[in-house]
């Protein structure tokens, strides 16, 4: 099969370098060339990792979590939705249509009357059933939709990459920060020494902005089924590993940006990567 | 190596060690073996981990997953012999001492390594529908004495959205082995250090091979684990999975299979390869004694033998020749005459 483990020797591809073993994270910080290297499926490849600027960031106590930020292509967003929208709604009319039909009385014919009334009620409730689920948000709703989506520049999802033990709550935090699409300026990271949290691949991050999208739509636009199934999202440029600051107060951590809190709880204790090598 | 490397860590972090060794260690105790590729020493690799340090030559390793199903096997920790015993302790105490070793004519023992899908990671989906409630409503019927109010039940739909990412572990067999009563292995993987499948091992070693494809398995996968993520009643209209972080593999689970001869049918006995218990086992039935033959056999032996005793061997004689005859094959006189005796009277003789 083509999926087989194997282990390859932890060197840095710039230098040559011993890299720092560092347990289930999948990013290194070179020791000798400060350079930051993931692990992909190809191999090791090198990756730049950024940092979020916010105005109290500097403090000692700043806790930086890594996230994905993927940009994705509004235009296409919006011809999806529309397009989906569409078709939806096209597909509810015939079959609304064919409910009409039913409505026409039918030949009366001998034998065969307590059949036919039992047919016609299955019928009817299968059709008002499908119409039932066919209900779709208007296409204002829809464009109010993006509008807000047009309105933020660049539309980001986040996707976190730090561990968690609750792993929906994490995935609300990448919920939160998307909903509010922050403005923020970043910077290129190359602080020797400081190593990224990171245990989630840019790969895996992707497959997981349509769901973190989804989580953000309203609720008219979350629960019919039939529109969001083909919402599929396309990044417009490679996913950008960014860490974002929080702050930590009392049970909770406040992100610096987002404006928002989650609990601390949700953050691993996790091993410094120094303390995974000083065991050995 | 992987006792002496949590306990370094537990040191280093403190009042939290154990959860956060254990989340080093992708939260389970799983590992797989694996060889250095450095000095080829061998090496216990956690769930979960994406680097580590070669216990014999130091150097640092980084662990490659490269998409698609994995194959692992687990190396049986019972020998035969071991095996033998637990069936046929198994053998006596289900029939209370009745079938001892030596009434049970063993034909083979067999090892084999049974294959299971196993789905185990991060599913992330979502589900919208409507989820039924119960509502309870009073509604005028009429009784005896006039219209009566009486309690009644009516169940209402409401629209839900529901974002799903939890953790997953779900195994299925890859074979149809159902007679031999194994359901799964996800619990049992998370205990045990499991190798990696060479391929050149089918030669080898007796594997069953995997006869549902991965696509097959995965969908079934999906479909169980969404039933259970979805609202008891409720109705789902839209629908999307992705088992994410990890991937379907392929885990080759070794039993023993022992085949014994009692009263002249075969039986089979199902033994875990890892820890010697026994998984399935067939054995005979006691036989309710039959009070009709109790009574007719010895009546009809006694007529022949109030009208011409030697009629009774010639009869006895005749039956065990037409028997070797419908059998096919010779049984020593003594055997056949309890095997005849059990059939017609029950019980074991």
């Amino acid at each position: 099969m083509s999926g087989d483990i194997t282990v390859r020797p932890l060197k840095c591809i710039n230098c040559g370098a011993e890299l720092p073993v560092r347990g289930q994270f999948v990013t290194f910080q070179c020791g000798t060339c400060f350079s930051y290297q993931i692990i992909t499926e190809e191999g090791l490849a090198p990756v730049s990792v950024f940092r979020a600027q916010a105005a109290d960031c500097e403090a000692e106590e700043t806790i930086w979590l890594p996230f994905w930020v993927v940009e994705i292509d509004r235009a296409k967003l919006r011809s999806l939705m529309r397009g989906s929208l569409t078709r939806l709604t096209d597909a509810t009319r015939i079959i609304a249509s064919t409910g009409l039909e039913k409505e026409k009385p039918e030949p009366e014919l001998p034998f065969v009357e307590t059949v036919g009334i039992d047919f016609q009620v299955k019928r009817t409730r299968l059709i008002d059933e499908t119409i039932e689920s066919k209900l779709l948000p208007s296409g204002g709703e829809i464009d109010h939709l993006m509008e807000r989506i047009e309105s933020y520049g660049a539309f980001r999802i986040y996707v976190p990459a730090f561990h968690s033990r609750n792993a929906l709550a994490n995935l609300k935090v990448g919920h939160l920060l998307t909903r509010r699409q922050p403005p923020y300026r970043i910077a290129r990271l190359n602080q020797p020494g400081h190593q990224v949290r990171c245990v989630l691949h840019a790969a895996d991050a992707v497959s997981l902005i349509d769901y973190i999208f989804i989580s953000t739509l309203p609720d008219a636009i979350q629960q019919c089924g039939d529109l969001i199934q083909n919402v599929v999202l396309e990044p417009a440029a490679p996913p950008r590993l960014i860490e974002f600051p929080f702050l930590r107060k009392g049970v909770s951590l406040a992100s610096l940006l987002g404006d928002f809190h989650i609990s601390s709880r949700l953050i691993e204790t996790m091993t410094e990567p120094s303390s995974v090598d000083k065991g050995v | 190596m992987a006792g002496n490397e949590t306990t370094t860590l537990s040191e280093a972090i403190g009042p939290e060690a154990d959860d956060t060794a254990s989340t080093l260690n992708g939260g389970s105790s799983e590992t797989i073996g694996i060889s250095c590729p450095t000095c080829g020493g061998s090496l216990r690799l956690h769930e979960g981990e994406r680097s580590l340090r070669c216990e014999y030559c130091h150097s640092a390793l980084y662990v490659h997953r490269p998409r698609g199903a994995r194959s692992f096997i687990l190396q049986p920790s019972i020998t035969a012999g071991k095996a033998r015993l637990a069936a046929l302790h198994y053998l006596s105490r289900e029939t209370e001492g009745r079938i001892r070793a030596r009434h049970a004519s063993i034909l083979d023992l067999r090892l084999i390594h049974v294959p299971f899908w196993r789905m185990h990671g991060r599913l992330v989906g979502w589900a919208a529908g409507e989820k039924a409630f119960k509502r309870e409503i009073e509604v005028v019927a009429p009784g005896p004495d006039g219209p009566q109010v009486r309690k009644s039940y009516r169940v209402e739909y409401h629209p839900f959205s529901k974002l799903i990412f939890k953790e997953i572990d779900w195994s299925t067999p890859a074979c149809a082995l159902r007679h031999l009563g194994l359901q799964g292995i996800s619990l049992k993987t998370q205990f045990l250090n499991w190798d990696i499948f060479n391929h050149d091992l089918k030669k080898k070693l007796p594997i069953a091979l995997a006869m549902k494809p991965m696509q097959n398995a995965e969908k079934d996968g999906f479909n169980y684990l969404s039933r259970l993520t979805f609202p008891p009643g409720s109705k789902v209209r839209g629908q999307r999975f992705k088992l994410f972080g990890n991937d379907l593999s392929l885990y080759y689970y070794p039993v023993y299979i022992l085949r014994y001869r009692h009263g002249g049918r075969i039986y089979s006995i199902t033994i875990d390869g890892n820890n010697a218990h026994v998984i399935r086992g067939d054995f005979p039935l006691r036989k309710k004694i039959n009070v009709r033959s109790l009574f007719f056999v010895p009546a009809l032996g006694a007529i022949l033998a109030g009208t011409w005793f030697p009629l009774v061997p010639i009869a006895a004689v005749a039956l065990y020749i037409f028997d070797m005859v419908q059998n096919g094959e010779i049984i020593p006189p003594l055997r056949w005459m309890a095997c005849r005796l059990e059939n017609w009277f029950g019980g074991e003789w």
